[in-house]
This record gives structure tokens, C-alpha cells and sequence, in this order.
């Protein structure tokens, strides 16, 4: 991968880390819809080159917790700080500030080429506005090329590099997520959040989605995965959150978390033929 | 939306062997039957009395049978083979029968409308008739075949630029004959035969290979546009009729490419545009030398381009800030109340209502015409030994202002912008979430449209001498969106065929003046029924309103493919 | 007192007109997001329904008994439902899945269609008055006449008819929509049609029946309108469409109560305005300006309007 690629590009906003490594540092995060409080004193943490998971039962809060990292939703209290800044609450700042997302319903723009959506990506981090387009000087034409050559990089890199002018919508599903992550990381993230990024995948898909993340991974980017797929989540990440019903029920490693009695039970049951059976599965 | 199916796939297997027959036998009569008289009178359309003497629109007839025939023949000249491109023959003729059909009622129709009664139809029409309606069923039993691959054809430059001339020579021909007749009938009958003529084209893959060379070939193209467009005046041989109906066209084009930004690039449904375009008139009708004018100021007119579009742009500002953030829906009802706001305002600054700026509901009339120097548009003049009338000035600067717009348009539309929009059409909050400043690119075609219409309105008022409030109503809004939307959204050139038919059709055919706003509204209702994307659509508009289609998914992405490996660096 | 008092009433009245129109917008909205641009009219074509069954049964004797006034009231909803049905089953249902330009356009392209037909071919009904000009609305027995005094305000007895028809519609409304099966097969419909459907829902005909309801009220509104203005004429429902979906807007999207609130507030504020508003930009003939003012001012500041929306985000 070329030098091109640059998380730490200068003119990223890095601001001052508590801890150096911290990418991500949501503090007593708590959500409160009305009398239902859907996440209560969750604390998380992602550090530059970590992949974190976060796994849960549906209905646990996953979803509300991570539109709180995101920046869609304001956390009635506690918060969340990007890069040691408070994280903004508009989607657009999120990802200026460095932290792109994917979507568990892919949302690619689909009646565009592959190469095209990571285009879309390069948005906010070029500049040429209506008039330079309009007379076209020679910024226009080198950041019109830097684009170009910028997403052709990420659509190699994500090995898409083949599918460059193919419609979107055309795409195999699975080709049609990895466009996703590449989109994302056009916008030059320090933070990469996958919504669910193997669903729907089969197995040799799922290994092929590992290899990439572990390749951002390498690039210095800190990851958060959410998934419910244990063996891809055990496998991928250097520690995992579960929150269950809104708490943090455990955080570690994923042996931690593996052993741990109440996971199994959050997910399955408490039947102790079920737990057997989720044991040896997750050993298999 | 399917599209309605005439003839199964079953029937057309079965007797595929008898179409053939049939239509060959059409065409041939209808060929020979432009040797015959078609009508009893000179008088009707073009003339259509003398024996083996066909006139111009006979000619059309005997051309749309022999591109029947050149269809049906053309799979055994030509036959397919692997590694040949292939032509689309087979629906070629389909496309030929169809308009064969279509054009002869039409004759068959506008001869007796015209000399009063079925009976006046000469022997020789009959005869055209009955050979192109068996053209026509023939080759509806006659299975369409594989499509065209013309596209991907790689020619010599030579032939491309040569094509491109042609093109623009037979436009121009075609054009001046349209414009120079008065004859309803023959109007309506030309249309149909240039119809089907691009159907023909289209279903041989002549117009995918000539959309293909347009891209790689833009800049020649424009120009040799240009060329043709500034040469039409010196065609008219001193008459500024034409020239009048040029204007309008012109302007109404610029206005509908104004407002194409707004609802073909960024997708926002703007029904209260017009306003724009009357805020840019009133301006510069208010700083113009009118005895009326009611302002005491006026600065030169490049000055009052400028405040027309800022002061448009400004409206746009004001009105887009608020509603650009509410739901598309609402924003088409918030521009339309806008609209009449603006309408409302214009009868209200009347000096009892309100303060006297607009003079009310006469309106600013007796705008002088424009100057610039010495030189007023007004006045005619001569240009190598042809008499230009003031129309033709006007057509002129109308050129250059047209010119402009288009630049603005095509070089937004391929930039960093460009893919924004194209971006919040698709899915507005993915876009956001990958950076995208939707607010802001949504506000900026918004104000952008406004300027151009601003800009557009500023001529307009010198051209229609004066401005009234009752120029500026809801049902301008409705044929500009019209233009935009029947004749293509997204294209510049959707857009020019667009403005060209809703101003010639009323002009040319002013036996339907009665019915000219309901045959719009039927017009409208029909056209999102069978072809939302416009009559010349871009191929992403074509995926955008035929989402389930699969098939037409796959065909565009191969036809992306291989200009893709012509694409250089970006022009 | 008397005075405010006079001038509510005015604006109430105005208002129930505006609300029969509105709830067809909103019910419609509702269920198939799309803002019926041709429901204007539809009340029009009501209007012009109901004159025609007086054209037909009462003109020759020149009467104006009280008996005709239903017999006109189905006439305009015949014509009204049934122009309303047509176009949904012609025009709008093949757009159901496209992209909203689409049903907007259309939804244009029938509005001047229809204006323009009834301007142009409702002469051409042997013995009917031309269309091109206003066209004289009979004055029935008991709802017009000499106006009512009630305590000192002054109340147009058509405005009075308005007010009890409004009231009327909506208990029928209500019940129908909370009490039948057929209403609270809309409201699932409404929410989700999809589940409807798997329910067992006809959603087609559910959808018919909403297009049907809104023209129905719309009728009653245009039958209103002719008693009040004494005349009907083949534009009146662009402007009063325009106010009547601002009413919608104003009671919140897709909510029957909102649509008659909204009506009703709108209603009030346009006589507020043209009576109160001092100085240069007050006067009837600012008025609609005010009511569109009104109509940005909810969008930007309250865009769920008084009552909430009820729609739901199909993004």
C-alpha cells in the first residue's frame, strides 16, 4: 500500500490524547429515552491499532451505544471524546474529526461505479469549491487526479482494484460491503466503526473480511466491530465488550470473555445443555 | 413500470417467418407508393399531387420503408459473428415499422383535416397506408433480436469528427425545414418521421456508438454546436420571425438549465422557480430607462446582469436556508407557496398595497432596448451582406449567455460537487455520514439555480419590452419543470430538446391552441408513465427511476466498461 | 369583544373549509407519502358535481328547496370520489414504487388536466353553461339567506353550515376510522404496509378507500364553498388546495386531527391577519402571503406540526 495512504495525514485535528494510544474514550455513557434508559454508565475505550468488538443479545443497547459513539445521538450523560476532543454532534464533524462508519443495510450509493462511491468519500478532505470547478485551473486538476488515484489505491487495497467502473448495485454482496469499508476509509479515519460486517457472509467470505480488517489493523487505524458472529469476533479482536440490557457486563480479552458463564447465558439461556453446546461451538 | 407488451415472445417464435414476409412486402409498397399522388389537392401539406414526383415528405415515407427493408435484409448482408460487433437490425426495423405507421396516419390524417374529409386521400396514400400498416404488424411478429454492441466500436478520429458533422448539418436542416412551414400537418408529420428516425438509429446502435463518440469527442462537439447555432440566423435570408421563436427558446432554455441544477443535479424540487427568474426581470426592468422604471438609477447593463442574479440569489438564500432542511416533499409545496409569495408581493408593490416598486399588476412596460456602446440591439443591422433583425442581436447575446450556463452546468456537474450531488440523491444520510455537506451543497444549487434565473430574467426583460406580475405564475414553474423532465433530467441536451418542443409545438401547431394546457397535462401524466427519465435521459437518470430493472442494470454497466479504458486524465 | 368574537367566528368558518379539504391531503400522505397535488381539484370537481345535479333537477323550475341540498351533496361526491379513484388507479398506482418525482409530476400533470377539461368541455354538456368564467351557485333555501345575529356577531348562514358539516364529517370520520374494521385496517396500512399485507389487508383497496374518503370530504367542502361564495369556478382549487395542504402541515402530517385543528388555526389566522395586521402589509390583499408565511414558519419550526406526524420515515 503507497505512502498515499496516510491516517495521520497532517491537518487531522489529533488534539490531546489522555492516554497517547486513545483513540476513542467514552465515559459514563448513558442514554435515556423518556423512563427507558436503553444504555446506563457504559465505559469504552479504543486505543490506535486495537481492534475492539462489541458484541450483546438483541435489545442489550448495542445499537443505541454505538449511534452514541457515532455521533447521532447526544448521551444524556457522560460523554464520548474523540482523539481527546469532545466527539461533535453532527454526522458530518464525526467524520471530519476521523472516525468513518459502515452500515449493517449496506448504503452504498448504488446507481454510481465502485470507483465513484470512494470518490464520494475523498469529500471532506478536499477542497475545491464551485468557482475552482468552474474555471478549472490546475488545483482542480491535480486534486481532481489525487481523487481519482486516491480511490483506485483504496479500491486495490480492499481488492476491489478490478471492479472500477462497475455499478454499485451490480456488485456480489460480498464485493458490495468491502466497497463500504473502502468508502469509509477514503475519508482518511483514525477510527474505523463496522456495523455488523459479515452478516449475510459465508465462511470463506467471513476469513477474507478478517484478513482486510487485520490490514487496516496493520495501517494504525483503531477498529470497533460489532458482530454476532463469536468466532469471527473471538478471532479478530484484542478485546471485546458485552453489554447486556444497557450495562457493561463483561470487558476483555476474548478468552476472558469466552469463559465467562454469563455471557453464554446472556445469549442462550441458562439451560445447562445449552451452554454445553455454545462451549463446544465456540471451541470448534 | 413494465412496459405494455403487443405481441408475445410465443407468437413472435411462431411466426417470425410470416412477419418478415409480410413487412418486406409493406415496405416495398410503401417505397413505390411514394411514386404515386397521395392527395387530390395541391394545397395539402407539402404538395403531395404529382406522380413520380415525389415531395419532400413522400421522400420520408420511401426512407422509413427502406430503413424496414435495409433492417430486415441486414442480418443476411451482414451476418453475425463471433468476434463482430453486433448491429441491432431486427429492432431497427421494428422501430422503422412502428414510425412507418405512426407517420402515415399522421399524412393520412392532416390531408383530410386539411382538405376536408378521408375521400381527398389520393389512391397513393391508401396505398402508403395499408404498406406500412403491414410493415408495422410484420415486424411486431418479428422477435427483437440481440442489441446493438455499436458502442463499443473503436473508429478512426477522422470518421468520428466526420459523424459529429453530419449530425449537426442534418440538425440544422432538419430545424430551418421544421421552423419554415406553417403547415400544422407537415410539422407534426416531420416530428414523427425525425422520430423514427432516431428510433431506427437507436435500434441499430447508431445512437449508443454517436453518444459514446460525444464523450470522447465533447469539446468538437460543443463547438461544432455552437458553430451550427450561431450560423441558424444567417439561414433566415433577412426574416426575424424565426428569430423571435430562437430568443424564446433560448431563454426558456436557460432558465430550465438553471433550474436543472436545482432539481437534476442535486435533486431538490423546487416548483416555485419562476420567481427567481421574475425577481431577475423586475430588477432590470426597475433599473432600466423605461419611462416606467421606478428607480432613478441605471447602471450599464453588464452592472444590472450582475444585481439581477445576486438579487435572485439572494431570494434563493433566503428562501432555501430554512426549507432546504425539511423533507423533499415539503420543499416542492414551500417552493410553490414561495412562488405565489413572490407573485402576491409583485401586484402588491403597487404604491396602495405597498410601496410603489413594481407599479402593481401593469407592471414596468416600454423597456428600451439594449445598448451596448453604440451599438443597439434594437436596431437591424448587416453582417456579411445578410440583413440581422433584432431578434438576431438578441439571439446572439443569448448565445453567450446559454454558453455560460452550459459551461457552469457540465463543469459542476463533473467535479467534487458534482459527485456530491449525485451522492445525496442516491441516499442523503449515507452521504452525510461519509462527509458530505449535504446542507451545504443542497443551499448552494439552490442559490446557484437562482443566480442563473436571475441572470436569464434580466435579458428577458429587454427582450419582452415589458415585465408583468401575471408573466410569473405557478404554470411557468410547471413547463419549465416540464422541459427538464420530459426532455431529460441531468442532460444538457434533455434540457434543449426539451425547452425547443414546449415552445415550437404551441407555435407550430396553433390549430390546438384550445387544448394546448390539457394536451400538457396529459403530456406529463403519459411521460411518467412510460418514460420518467425524459427523452434523452443520462444513463444514471435511467437507473434512478427503473430501479428493479435488472437487465438495464447490467447493460449499462457494460457500456460504462469500455469507455472506461478511453478515459484519460479528466478533461 | 364582539368584534374578536365576530372575527373567530369568520375565521372558524373559513377554517372547517380548509379542514374538509385538508384531511384528504393528509389521509392520502399517510398512506402512500404522496402529496396528491390534484386534490385542489378534486374539491373543484365536487364543487362543480353538486352544481350540476342542481343544473340538472333544479334550474328549469328555478328552485331552491332545501330537498335538492342532499341530492346535490351526492352528486359531488360521485363526481369528486369517483375523478379521485380514476386517477389514483390510472395515474398514481403504476408510480406506487418509483422515485417521488415521479407521482409529483404526474400529480401536476392531472391538476392542469383537470382544470383545463372542466374549463374547457363542461359547456359542451348539451344545456350547460359554459365553464371559462364563474359560474353561478344556487343560494338553497335555509343555508344561505339572510345572515343569522347571535348575540351581537353576525353569522352567514352558509358559514354556520360549514361549521355544522365540518362537525358532522368529523364524528363520522372518527368513528369510522376508530370503530371500523375498514378504518383500522387504514391506520395498519398507514403504518406499515408491508405487515398489512402479510395481515391480509387488501392494501390497494385500503388505499382506494383513503383516496375515496378525502374526495368525499373534499365534496362536502366544494358544495360549502358554493353556498358561501355563490359561485364556483374552475380555479378555485389550486389556491385553496395550496392553503388546504398548509393546513395539514400546520395540524402535523398524516393526522386527521391535525388536518381539522390545522384547518381550523388557519382559518382563524387568515381573518386575524387581513383585519389586524396594521399598516402597509396588512389588508386582504396580503392575506395568503401570511397564510404562506405561516406554512414556512411551522416547516422550519416545527415541522411535525401542532398535533405530531403521523408518518412513518420510509428513508
Amino acid at each position: 500500500m503507497s505512502t498515499a495512504f496516510q491516517p495521520d495525514a497532517p491537518g487531522l485535528d489529533r488534539g490531546a490524547a489522555s492516554d497517547d494510544r486513545a483513540v476513542l474514550v467514552a465515559s459514563d455513557v448513558t442514554m435515556r429515552f423518556g423512563g427507558l434508559t436503553a444504555v446506563d454508565s457504559v465505559n469504552f475505550q479504543v486505543n490506535r491499532g486495537e481492534i475492539m468488538g462489541l458484541i450483546g443479545p438483541n435489545g442489550a443497547g448495542k445499537t443505541t451505544f454505538f449511534n452514541c459513539l457515532t455521533g447521532l445521538y447526544q448521551p444524556t450523560s457522560g460523554r464520548v471524546m474523540l482523539n481527546g476532543k469532545l466527539l461533535p454532534p453532527k454526522p458530518r464533524k464525526v467524520v471530519m474529526a476521523g472516525m468513518a462508519r459502515t452500515f449493517q443495510n449496506i448504503r452504498l450509493f448504488g446507481n454510481m461505479t465502485a470507483l465513484e462511491n470512494v470518490m464520494v468519500g475523498r469529500y471532506c478532505r478536499t477542497s475545491a469549491g464551485p468557482f475552482t470547478s468552474i474555471i478549472r485551473g490546475p488545483k482542480f486538476r491535480r486534486e481532481e487526479a489525487a481523487t481519482r488515484q486516491r480511490a483506485q489505491e483504496l479500491l486495490d487495497f480492499v481488492g476491489l482494484g478490478t471492479t472500477t467502473d462497475s455499478l454499485a448495485r451490480n456488485l456480489p454482496y460480498g464485493d458490495q460491503r468491502r466497497l463500504e469499508i473502502a468508502r469509509a476509509l477514503a475519508t482518511d479515519p483514525q477510527l474505523l466503526l463496522l456495523d455488523e460486517p459479515t452478516a449475510g457472509m459465508n465462511p470463506q467470505e467471513t476469513r477474507q473480511a478478517e484478513e482486510l480488517i487485520f490490514k487496516i489493523r496493520d495501517l494504525g487505524l483503531a477498529i470497533v466491530v460489532i458482530e454476532h458472529d463469536m468466532r469471527f469476533i473471538f478471532t479478530l479482536c484484542d478485546r471485546v465488550l458485552c453489554l447486556v440490557q444497557g450495562r457493561t457486563l463483561i470487558e476483555g480479552t476474548p478468552a476472558e470473555v469466552q469463559s465467562d458463564p454469563r455471557v453464554i447465558e446472556a445469549y442462550i439461556g441458562t439451560g445447562p445443555e445449552d451452554a454445553a453446546d455454545l462451549e463446544k461451538e465456540l471451541e470448534a | 413500470m413494465s412496459r405494455p407488451v403487443l405481441v408475445s415472445a410465443a407468437a413472435q417464435e411462431r411466426h417470425g417467418g410470416h412477419g418478415r414476409l409480410a413487412a418486406l412486402v409493406g415496405a416495398v409498397v410503401l417505397v413505390l407508393s411514394g411514386l404515386l399522388p397521395w392527395a387530390y389537392s395541391f394545397e395539402a401539406l407539402d404538395g403531395m399531387t404529382l406522380p413520380v414526383n415525389p415531395s419532400p415528405l413522400q421522400v420520408m415515407g420511401m426512407v422509413l420503408g427502406l430503413l424496414v427493408i435495409l433492417g430486415l435484409l441486414g442480418p443476411r448482408l451482414l451476418p453475425a459473428r463471433r468476434g463482430r460487433l453486433t448491429v441491432g437490425w431486427l429492432r431497427a426495423a421494428r422501430a422503422a415499422g412502428l414510425g412507418a405507421f405512426v407517420f402515415m396516419l399522421l399524412i393520412v390524417i392532416s390531408i383530410a383535416a386539411e382538405l376536408g374529409g378521408l375521400v381527398n386521400v389520393e389512391y397513393g396514400g391508401w396505398v402508403a397506408l395499408v404498406g406500412a400498416l403491414l410493415a408495422f404488424a410484420g415486424t411486431r411478429l418479428v422477435a427483437p433480436g440481440p442489441q446493438s454492441t455499436l458502442y463499443a466500436a473503436r473508429t478512426r478520429a477522422w470518421l468520428e469528427l466526420l459523424a459529429i458533422v453530419v449530425v449537426m448539418a442534418a440538425a440544422l436542416v432538419g430545424i430551418a425545414y421544421a421552423l419554415d412551414n406553417d403547415d400544422a400537418g407537415l410539422f407534426v408529420s416531420f416530428l414523427a418521421f425525425a422520430g423514427a428516425l432516431l428510433a431506427t438509429l437507436s435500434g441499430l446502435g447508431v445512437m449508443a456508438w454517436l453518444s459514446a463518440i460525444a464523450q470522447r469527442r465533447r469539446q468538437v462537439l460543443i463547438l461544432a454546436a455552437f458553430v451550427v447555432a450561431f450560423l441558424f440566423p444567417f439561414t433566415q435570408d433577412g426574416s426575424d420571425a424565426n428569430m423571435s421563436i430562437a430568443t424564446q427558446v433560448i431563454i426558456f432554455a436557460a432558465a430550465a438549465l438553471g433550474l436543472n441544477i436545482v432539481v437534476g443535479l442535486a435533486g431538490l424540487l423546487d416548483l416555485g422557480y419562476i420567481a427567481f427568474l421574475g425577481a431577475g426581470a423586475f430588477t432590470a426592468a426597475v433599473l432600466s430607462r423605461s419611462a416606467f422604471a421606478t428607480l432613478d438609477w441605471h447602471p450599464p447593463f453588464i452592472v444590472v446582469v450582475l444585481i439581477s442574479g445576486l438579487v435572485s440569489a439572494t431570494l434563493g438564500l433566503v428562501i432555501g436556508t430554512p426549507t432546504l432542511r425539511v423533507s423533499g416533499d415539503y420543499l416542492a409545496i414551500v417552493t410553490l407557496a414561495f412562488g405565489e409569495i413572490f407573485r402576491i408581493t409583485m401586484i402588491n408593490l403597487d404604491g396602495e398595497a405597498g410601496p410603489n416598486l413594481t407599479r402593481g399588476s401593469n407592471g414596468i412596460p416600454a423597456i428600451p432596448d439594449l445598448t451596448l456602446g453604440s451599438f443597439s440591439f434594437g436596431r437591424p443591422h448587416e453582417l456579411l451582406g445578410i440583413p440581422l433583425g433584432r431578434f438576431s442581436n438578441y439571439y446572439f447575446l443569448l448565445l453567450v449567455v446559454i454558453a455560460l450556463i452550459i459551461l457552469v452546468f457540465s463543469r459542476l456537474n463533473d467535479s467534487r460537487i458534482g459527485r456530491g450531488w449525485v451522492a445525496i440523491r442516491e441516499d442523503e444520510k449515507a452521504a452525510e455520514a461519509m462527509g458530505v455537506n449535504v446542507f451545504g451543497l443542497k443551499l448552494f444549487a439552490f442559490a446557484g439555480g437562482a443566480f442563473l434565473a436571475g441572470v436569464a430574467g434580466a435579458v428577458k426583460a429587454h427582450q419582452d419590452v415589458s415585465v408583468t406580475p401575471d408573466q410569473y405564475v405557478f404554470l411557468q414553474s410547471g413547463f419549465l419543470l416540464a422541459a427538464i423532465v420530459l426532455g431529460g433530467m441531468g442532460t444538457v441536451l434533455g434540457v434543449l430538446v426539451g425547452a425547443t418542443l414546449l415552445i415550437l409545438l404551441p407555435e407550430k401547431l396553433r390549430f390546438v391552441a384550445e387544448y394546448r394546457l390539457l394536451l400538457f397535462g396529459l403530456t406529463l401524466i403519459v411521460m411518467m408513465r412510460f418514460r420518467p427519465e425524459g427523452l434523452i435521459a443520462s444513463k444514471r437518470r435511467q437507473l434512478e427511476f427503473h430501479e428493479d430493472d435488472e437487465e438495464l442494470a447490467g447493460r449499462i454497466d457494460d457500456q460504462i466498461q469500455p469507455s472506461a479504458a478511453l478515459k484519460g486524465a479528466t478533461a | 369583544m364582539t368584534d374578536v368574537l365576530q372575527q373567530l367566528v369568520n375565521g372558524l368558518s373559513l377554517g372547517a373549509l380548509y379542514a374538509l379539504i385538508a384531511v384528504g391531503y393528509t389521509v392520502v400522505y399517510g398512506i402512500v407519502q404522496l402529496i396528491n397535488f390534484a386534490h385542489g381539484e378534486i374539491f373543484m370537481v365536487g364543487a362543480f358535481g353538486s352544481l350540476t345535479v342542481w343544473l340538472v333537477l333544479g334550474r328549469s323550475s328555478g328552485s331552491t328547496s332545501l330537498w335538492l341540498l342532499p341530492l346535490m351533496l351526492i352528486g359531488g361526491v360521485i363526481a369528486s370520489v369517483g375523478v379521485a379513484l380514476l386517477t389514483e388507479r390510472l395515474a398514481y398506482r403504476p408510480l406506487r414504487h418509483a422515485p417521488r418525482l415521479a407521482p409529483l409530476i404526474t400529480a401536476i400533470g392531472v391538476s392542469i388536466f383537470l382544470q383545463e377539461f372542466v374549463r374547457l368541455f363542461y359547456g359542451s354538456i348539451p344545456g350547460f353553461p359554459n365553464a371559462r368564467s364563474a359560474l353561478p351557485y344556487p343560494q338553497i333555501d335555509f343555508v344561505t339567506g339572510p345572515a343569522l345575529d347571535l348575540g351581537g356577531v353576525v353569522v352567514q348562514r352558509a358559514a354556520l353550515f360549514t361549521l355544522v358539516a365540518l362537525a358532522v364529517c368529523a364524528v363520522i370520520l372518527y368513528v369510522f376510522v376508530n370503530r371500523t374494521r375498514l378504518g383500522r385496517a387504514m391506520q395498519a396500512t398507514s403504518q406499515d404496509p408491508d405487515t398489512s399485507r402479510l395481515m391480509g389487508i387488501n392494501v390497494d383497496r385500503i388505499i382506494m378507500v383513503a383516496f375515496a374518503l378525502g374526495a368525499a370530504l373534499a365534496a362536502v367542502a366544494g358544495l360549502a364553498w358554493g353556498l358561501r361564495y355563490t359561485n364556483v369556478d374552475f380555479r378555485i382549487g389550486f389556491i385553496a388546495g395550496l392553503k388546504a395542504f398548509t393546513a395539514a402541515v400546520l395540524g402535523g402530517i398524516g393526522n386527521i386531527n391535525g388536518a381539522v385543528l390545522g384547518g381550523l388555526v388557519l382559518g382563524v389566522v387568515e381573518v386575524l391577519a387581513t383585519s389586524y395586521i396594521p399598516g402597509t402589509f396588512g389588508g386582504s390583499a396580503w392575506k395568503d402571503v401570511w397564510a404562506f408565511v405561516l406554512l414556512i414558519l411551522v416547516l422550519v419550526f416545527r415541522p411535525q406540526g401542532l398535533l405530531g406526524a403521523r408518518v412513518v420515515d420510509r428513508a
